[in-house]
Order: structure tokens, then sequence, then C-alpha cells
């Protein structure tokens, strides 16, 4: 089989769909000399002219190929007219960022905010983890930070990278560094290892296991553990998402597929499977197919959070750019609640209940069962453009953007 | 005086210019179908306005965000034609799904700089964010894309 690149460049060449620009200038140049041109329409072979205003001559809009366009088309134009004014006013207001569909209530004011001023360049806040202490050490572009006093700190800025997937501190402090486009790293202050697996997860079990998600190649065991010297295998079929649980066992998260072994030529299908090892037992359920599989996260208590796009939501709701939901599975019941907002991307659990949801365009929300609160940069949020949402040891929220790091006390405290 | 017939001649060197990008850009965004009718649509909206447009530093990031604005403003979904079949023999079927499964951000990342040779800044320069926020998702994206797709890719 092809590789993934070429593939995805030979489907987007052989699909496209080009605009013929002859004929629509042709059109519209047409059309500038009969009737004022509001507004071209290609639909399939068929191109519209719509006129501007309407006007004393017959036949100001004309429809090629086909019969003539009368003036009910006016109303059309105007509400053309509209759909492309709206837009260039919204541009001129925001570039960017699409306003949101609805009001939150504002979360409390007053978060500690960490910026340029205590050592957090732009994007350094990319992934958080804890040391056993509590202590909150960040990963990525930057390398590797931690927060000493009220700054933050560059222990090690060798390992920064724009494609670093996940972090993990281990009970003796050593940082643990997944990225996609390199190896696994283990960061002991300066000192770098470099160990031979690209990996997308890596966790840390409460009896100091290290363990990855192997990235590739796909067709090898996913999930590795550290034996003190290097990554070693488990063939318990598919995993993608690793949680380390409470209760001390990891927990994964495989997606449905179906695996190809082109060797032999055969497929076998995988159910959308959590899994559980333990003490070196490895177990697996089906789960609901409704559950979220794009961020996920385990609350203390063993429940299954996680975040999904469409087609398997119950509840809907309008959002804005794509419909997400967050489900919650307790090993029984599927909860399923829609997210008000666009591009979640992140999620976390506080031990008050409060599920926390990160939006990399437009901020964090808190969502206590009832109501979403939203914490913007008017709540103190130093960018909008949020990467990740962690919870500390103490209860704190963590809020990386792209700008620097919010420390949200929730006011139940 | 600018005459019908100088827009024309200035146009029509703009619109063959940027058509292929716009159009790429946009099919990250809608999928082949609704990016050609949005590409064709900010033409069209080019056209009207091209006094303007001409002048501004970057006219097809303008073109795109008229022709993404617009179609947003009708909500769609993201829909990629099927593979070709017959066609593309070594292309996974299941790779339109997978593609408008993943978030704008990351579709347009995967699309424009792993499909379609565009570079990060390229991207970042299109939508208006840093080069890491693209190799942000860029990466995602990917993870994202092999995930859906099982190990029948192969890298």
């Amino acid at each position: 089989m092809t590789d993934l690149q070429t593939q995805v460049h030979a489907y987007l060449e052989r699909t496209s769909l080009p605009v013929d620009v002859d004929k629509l200038i042709g059109d519209l140049t047409n059309a500038e000399h009969d009737v004022p041109v509001a507004a071209t329409l290609h639909r399939g072979e068929d191109v519209v002219l719509i006129e501007k205003e309407p006007g004393g001559r017959e036949d100001k809009a004309t429809r090629e190929p086909g019969p003539r366009v009368r003036k009910r088309f006016v109303l059309v134009a105007a509400a053309l007219l509209v759909l492309l004014a709206v837009p260039a006013i919204a541009m001129l207001i925001d570039w960017d960022t699409p306003p949101l569909d609805q009001e939150f209530p504002a979360g409390p004011i007053g978060p500690v905010v960490y910026g340029a001023e205590a050592g957090i360049g732009e994007y350094c806040a990319w992934r958080m983890d804890f040391e056993a202490g509590g202590v909150p050490v960040m990963a990525g572009p930057c390398g590797v930070l931690r927060l000493e006093g009220e700054d933050w700190r560059v222990v090690n800025a060798e390992v920064g990278s724009g494609s670093l997937m996940d972090i993990a501190i281990a009970p003796d402090g050593t940082v643990w560094l997944a990225d996609i486009d390199g190896p696994v790293k283990s960061v002991v202050g300066a000192v770098v290892t470099n160990h031979p697996v690209r990996a997308s997860r890596v966790e840390v079990t409460q009896d100091g296991t290290v363990w990855a998600r192997r990235y590739d190649p796909p067709n090898l065991p996913a999930l590795m553990s550290f034996d003190g010297t290097a990554f070693v295998a488990h063939d318990v079929g598919p995993v993608d998402e690793l949680m380390a649980a409470a209760d001390g066992s990891l927990r994964t998260l495989a997606l449905d597929r179906v695996e190809y072994d082109p060797e032999t030529q055969t497929a076998t299908e995988w159910p959308l499977l959590l899994g559980r090892m333990d003490n070196g037992t490895y177990t697996t359920e089906p789960v609901p197919e409704g559950v979220g599989r794009e961020y996920l996260t385990l609350a203390a208590d063993g429940t299954l959070w996680a975040i999904g796009e469409t087609g398997r939501v119950i509840e809907r709701e309008k959002v804005s750019d794509s419909e997400w939901a967050l489900t919650r599975y307790d090993g029984s019941e599927l909860v399923t609640v829609a997210i008000p907002f666009a591009e979640p991307n992140d999620v976390a659990v506080h031990p008050d209940g409060t599920v926390w949801v990160s939006s990399s365009l437009y901020g964090a929300f808190a969502y206590d069962g009832l109501e979403w609160r939203r914490y913007g940069v008017s709540e103190g949020l130093p960018s909008e453009e949020v990467t990740f949402v962690e919870i500390g040891p103490d209860g704190s929220v963590y809020i990386g953007t792209r700008l620097g790091v919010a420390r949200v006390v929730p006011d139940n405290r | 005086m600018v005459t019908l017939e100088s827009k024309k001649e200035s146009f029509t060197v703009f619109a063959r210019q940027v058509e292929p990008r716009l159009r790429h850009a946009l099919t990250a965004v809608f999928g082949q179908e609704k990016a050609r009718d949005a590409t064709a649509e900010a033409l069209a909206y080019g056209w009207e306005h091209w006094d303007r447009i001409r002048t501004m530093e970057n006219p097809a990031g303008y073109l795109y965000r008229v022709g993404r604005h617009a179609h947003k403003l009708r909500r769609p979904r993201p829909e990629f034609l099927p593979v070709p079949n017959p066609g593309i023999p070594d292309v996974e079927p299941g790779l339109p799904n997978a593609l408008a499964r993943l978030s704008e951000r990351q579709r347009t990342a995967v699309v424009l700089c792993y499909g379609l040779g565009w570079t990060r800044q390229e991207v970042a320069d299109l939508q208006g964010v840093s080069i890491n926020s693209v190799g942000a998702h860029l990466s995602r994206g990917l993870a994202k894309l092999r995930s859906y797709l099982g190990v029948i890719v192969h890298d």
C-alpha cells in the first residue's frame, strides 16, 4: 500500500474540481455589459447570474444554459448581498475566529497568570504534568519548563518540539516526552536520553512504570512499557490512548478499526475497546459507540470523560464550527452532553465534579452539570487560544494558552 | 478611469493565478464540490470589488476568507468525494471520511501541507495563525488520520 502522504496527494489531485476561470470571467463581463451583477453562483455546470438592482429592462438576469430568470431573483440577490456583506464586516472585526453563537456566564475573575514576564514565551505552554510534590512542569516547542516560585525556568531547551504529543513525570522526577516526529525522550535536567521508539502517548502509573503508545510502525504492538533499559512491547491488540488511573491501573482506549495484514492478506475487525492493565494482566471491554474518542480523561472514580465529534451526539445544540459532544461513561451508563462551542481540545475533571473543557478558539469552559461558565481574556486568560487544561494535585486548574498559563483556584475551595 | 476591458485583463491574470490555491485552501475546509462553489463565489466577489481588492497586500487571503465565511454561514459539513473507482488503486477508500472527521484546522494543515505541498508558513499566513500552531494542527491531524485509517497505512 502506498504511504499516506502519496495517498492524500493522489486523492486530492484526482478529485479536484477546478473553476473554469475564463468562463466565469466571461459571464461576469457579459453581465457587466448588460446588468450589474450581484453574485455568480456555480452549481455543477450551471452558471446563474443574479442582477444587483431591479430595473426597467426586461430579462436583466439570465440563466446560462437554461430558461430566463425573472425578478424573483431580486430577493435572492438581496439575500446574497447580505451573505457577502456580513462576512466582510465580520472579517473587519476578527479575521480568524467566528463569534460564539451564544453568551456564557463568565467564570470568577482573578486567576494567577504566568506570561512572558514569568518566562513563558509564545506557544511554550503546550503540555503539562505534575511532579510528585505537585510542582507543574510543561513541555513544548520551548523545551521543558518548571515552575519555581513565581517564575518558569527552562529546564531543558534542547528537547523543544512542536510535534510533542504528551508529557508524563515519573516519581523520581524524570520527565518523559512522546513526540511523533522523534524518539521518546527521558529528561533529567540537562541530560536527555533518546529511546528508539516513536510514541503518541506516554503515561506513568502509580508504581512508577512508564508506558508508551507506539506511534509506528502500525503493524507492531502499540502498547509498550519501559523496563529500566528499553521499551518492551505488550501484544494486547490495538491501543490508541493511555490514561493512568487513580487505582494504580493503566487504562487504554482502542478505536474501532479494521486491521489488514498485507503479508497474509487477512483483515481483522476490532470494536471500540476500553482496556485495563493491572498487575500485568490486560483485560478489555467493548464500550458503547457514542463514547467520545478525541480527548479523554479519567475522573478519580474511574469514570471516563471524553470529547467526540458529531454523528454520535444525542443531545444537539447549535455550535459554531463543528459539533462536539462531551460524554461520560462509568462502565454501564453513557451520558452525552452537547458542547456549545467550537474546537474543544482538552478535558479534565476536577475533584469537585466540575468538568473543564478547553477550546483552541474560545478559552476554557467549566461545566458543573447544569451550565457552562466561560473563562476568556476578560476573566484573565492571557489568550483564548487554549492549548490544555490540567488539574493540579492541590485542586488548582491550570489553563495553558498561546501566550502563557493561567492558574485558577475554583471558588468552592 | 478603469475600463471594463482593463479590469477584465487585470482580473483575469489575478484569477488564473489565485484560483488553484484558493480552491485548494477551500477544499480543505469544505471538500471538493463546495470548494468549487465557494471559489467561484469568492472570485465573483473579487470581480465586484476589484478596485479595492487589487490594492490589498494579500488579496488571495481576503478572498479565501470571503469564500470560507460565506459558506460557513450556511454551516455545511465538509463533504469529500469518494475515491474514484477504478482510478486510484492504492488510495484507502476510507480516506475521504477520515479527512472529513478532522477538525477544520487540522484538516487544512493536513490537506495543504501534507497533501498539496504548501509550507507551514504559507498555511500560517492563510489562516492568520503562527507557524507553530500550524505544526501542532498538522501533527494532531496526522495522528488522528492514521488512527482513523488503522494499520492499512504504512509509513
